[in-house]
């Protein structure tokens, strides 16, 4: 049976999975999947106290002469949670349902993929939350509006090939799931979230190409052109990001269907 | 044609880890220890299943049943060989697979179905059979954390088996649910079975085996011992079983042993009609369970017991005692041996197991308890004439009454 049909057979599965995620996930709980959104918020409270007022850290003037420290990191930050989130919710995607993976055959990428796509959905809410925000501000969120899709694809992709790699890698080396911890707080001052990419390059000069290799940079940088300054982002850094998603995707992919058919063993 | 099975020349191969690296201390700390032992659970098993024929994997425990089935489902893939399916597969290895606890009964089907490969529309229109067959009606919106584990076991069962695959796999799961649930489940498989469905059934219930398969693959070792019509392969399993356990001399089962030891039971043997050691037990013969045992210091108010079972975890068929029998024990000191002979054994041809017991009168005390930790096995004689555990001396009259 090829790939494709495959896949196309696991739509259901794939469904109902997501649905298990997001439902299962709130049950009981009294906000929802309102705590999704909490998160980013009170990160973004946080950031904009020690970074905005204490050390005094300048936002970027947009081209209408706004700037505004919270909606810079915003914009930044709710990318960034749907990366980490899809890296720690892929460790444990495969490890979690052991029993299934021993007693089933059904299409296993079904497993990371459906985590990514439930933290999308919730991504998703909080773009909504992150519109009103930057409306109320009056920000030019909306004139670039329709080049969005291809960073959110972008992002997508990457997530997905992130948790492919990190849910095959975390069932053999439990240790992952805690260098994961390690890893994305080292990526996260590694990509300018908290603070503007102007401040690296006057301290790196000429070794900025190496800091922008990075493809968090380029996809964060893709968000803030189109929700911050209202502009159509470089075509360069869109495929650079585009290209680096792809590229841990596909490589993530192969690695996942190569582990495969030992999951039950291992698990 | 869809529902055919090839199985050729499989071997698989697991590794059994002392302990394995699991962390990166571990791995720098013992990068060039080989930590694992290597084991075939299957060599080279090949044989072949024609649409529509329900075939019987029977053996011992780890012989490869097992892993033969999670190779054909496609868990598990084999080193060497290579199976080649049919036709959709069902897999009932395990019921209630990927159930969430907070999730109702409803959304349960829905995800249970669809990991199972049914699509959404499929489940959609069997649903209320679903439902019906598990009688949960007034449950299945109900989150399933709720029920009881008899209730979640007959949703996961109805679930699968409403999959109506081309092959259905199976293993061991017939003995799920109360018993009127179990008849409800076999009737299922034959219904399946007359509808042309290929089944591949793994279970001890060699009763089963020869009811409702049309051949059997017996698996020792991991390899291919015997592949026939069912009843065929069935006693052929049950002489060579029984010739093992036969010449090991009540061979230990996983049971339980329990008791202060004052007095304890030092070995236990199952002798046929002629009273030789490793002669064969036989249906409709009569047998001698023998215990030898060492009293460490004198004890007064000892009793014997036997209980027989119908399988390790299946029904207790009797329990004897002396003191039920009104048998006399007295003091027991040093070493002895104590038989309990049965008539003409009742019993028809298959494994059972045995729990011996020195016990003080009242049964509140035990001394040397062996639970179902032995067994024998009672192999067909000239004249069975029954299926299920017990022989009964029967006959059968037919009268009938002549038409015009």
């Amino acid at each position: 049976m090829g790939t494709i049909s495959e896949i196309l057979d696991s739509r259901d599965l794939l469904r109902n999975l997501v649905n298990r995620e997001l439902k299962a996930g709130y049950k009981g709980s009294v906000l929802g999947m309102g705590w999704s959104l909490v998160n980013p918020l009170v990160t973004t409270v946080i950031f904009a106290l020690v970074f905005g007022v204490i050390l005094r850290i300048d936002p970027p003037v947009n081209p209408r002469g706004q700037s505004n420290f919270a909606a810079y990191l915003l914009i930044g930050l709710m990318p960034w949670n749907y990366l980490s989130l899809s890296l720690t919710a892929g460790a444990s995607s495969l490890v979690a349902n052991g029993n299934l993976l021993r007693k089933v055959y059904f299409f296993r990428p079904a497993l990371p993929a459906s985590t990514v796509i439930a933290n999308g959905v919730n991504f998703l809410a909080s773009l909504v939350v992150l519109f009103a925000f930057l409306a109320f501000l009056r920000f030019p969120w909306y004139p670039a509006l329709w080049m969005l899709p291809v960073p959110m694809f972008s992002l997508f992709v990457l997530c997905l090939g992130l948790s492919l790699l990190s849910s095959v890698t975390n069932l053999y080396f439990r240790d992952t799931q805690y260098l994961i911890g390690l890893f994305t707080q080292v990526w996260f001052y590694l990509t300018p979230i908290v603070y503007p990419i102007s401040l690296v390059e006057a301290q790196i000069g000429d070794w900025l190409w190496l800091y922008n290799l990075n493809p968090a940079t380029a996809l964060i940088d893709t968000f803030r052109a189109i929700l911050y300054n209202g502009e159509v982002p470089m075509l360069a850094t869109v495929l650079w990001s585009l290209g680096t998603s792809v590229a841990v995707f596909v490589v993530g992919w192969i690695v996942f269907r190569r582990a495969e058919p030992h999951f039950a063993e291992e698990v | 044609m869809a529902g055919s099975i090839r199985v050729e020349g499989v071997s698989k191969r697991f590794r059994l880890y002392h302990e394995r690296p699991r962390s990166f201390k571990e791995m720098l700390v013992r990068r060039r220890k080989r930590v694992y032992d290597e084991f075939w659970a299957l060599r080279d098993v090949s044989f072949e299943v024609h649409p529509g024929q329900s075939v019987g994997l029977i053996g011992a425990n780890g012989s490869g049943k097992s892993t033969l089935l999670k190779c054909l489902a496609g868990i598990l893939k084999p080193e060497e060989g290579r199976t080649v399916v049919d036709g959709k597969i069902g897999a009932l290895l395990e019921v209630g697979a990927g159930f969430h606890p907070e999730l109702t009964g409803r959304e349960n089907v829905y995800l249970n179905g669809s990991i199972l490969g049914l699509s959404r529309a499929e489940i959609r229109s069997r649903f209320d059979e679903i439902v019906e067959f598990a009688d949960l009606e007034d449950f299945i919106d109900t989150p399933v954390k709720a029920y009881s584990s008899g209730m979640y076991v007959r949703l996961g069962f109805a679930i699968a088996v409403n999959v109506r695959p081309d092959i259905l796999l199976v293993d061991e799961v017939l003995a799920v649910g109360d018993e009127q649930f179990q008849r409800k489940c076999l009737a299922k498989f034959e219904q399946m079975r007359a509808e042309g469905r290929t089944i591949v059934l793994v279970t001890h219930a060699l009763d089963t085996v020869k009811a409702m398969c049309d051949r059997a693959v017996y698996l020792r070792k991991g390899r291919v011992a015997h592949v026939g019509e069912a009843h065929e392969v069935v006693d052929e399993y049950l002489t060579s079983v029984g010739e093992v356990t036969n010449r090991e001399q009540g061979m230990i089962l996983e049971g339980q042993r329990f008791g202060t030891r004052q007095v304890e039971i030092t070995a236990v043997e199952c002798l046929g009609p002629d009273g030789t050691p490793g002669s064969p037990i036989i249906a409709g013969r009569p047998m001698t369970i023998r215990l030898h045992w060492l009293a460490h210091e004198p004890v007064d108010d000892a009793e014997f017991r036997v209980d027989f079972w119908a399988h390790v975890n299946g029904v207790r068929i009797a329990e004897h005692t002396t003191r039920l029998s009104r048998t006399p024990v007295g003091r027991l000191a040093g070493e002895g041996t104590t038989e309990l002979r049965v008539g003409d054994v009742p019993l028809v041809p298959g494994i059972y197991a045995l729990s011996v017991a020195i016990q003080n009168r009242d049964g509140t005390r035990d001394y040397d308890h062996h639970d179902r930790r032995h067994h024998f096995t009672v192999e067909p004689g000239d004249d069975d004439r029954g299926a299920g555990v017990l022989a009964l001396p029967v006959t059968w009259e037919i009268t009938q009454k002549v038409s015009p």
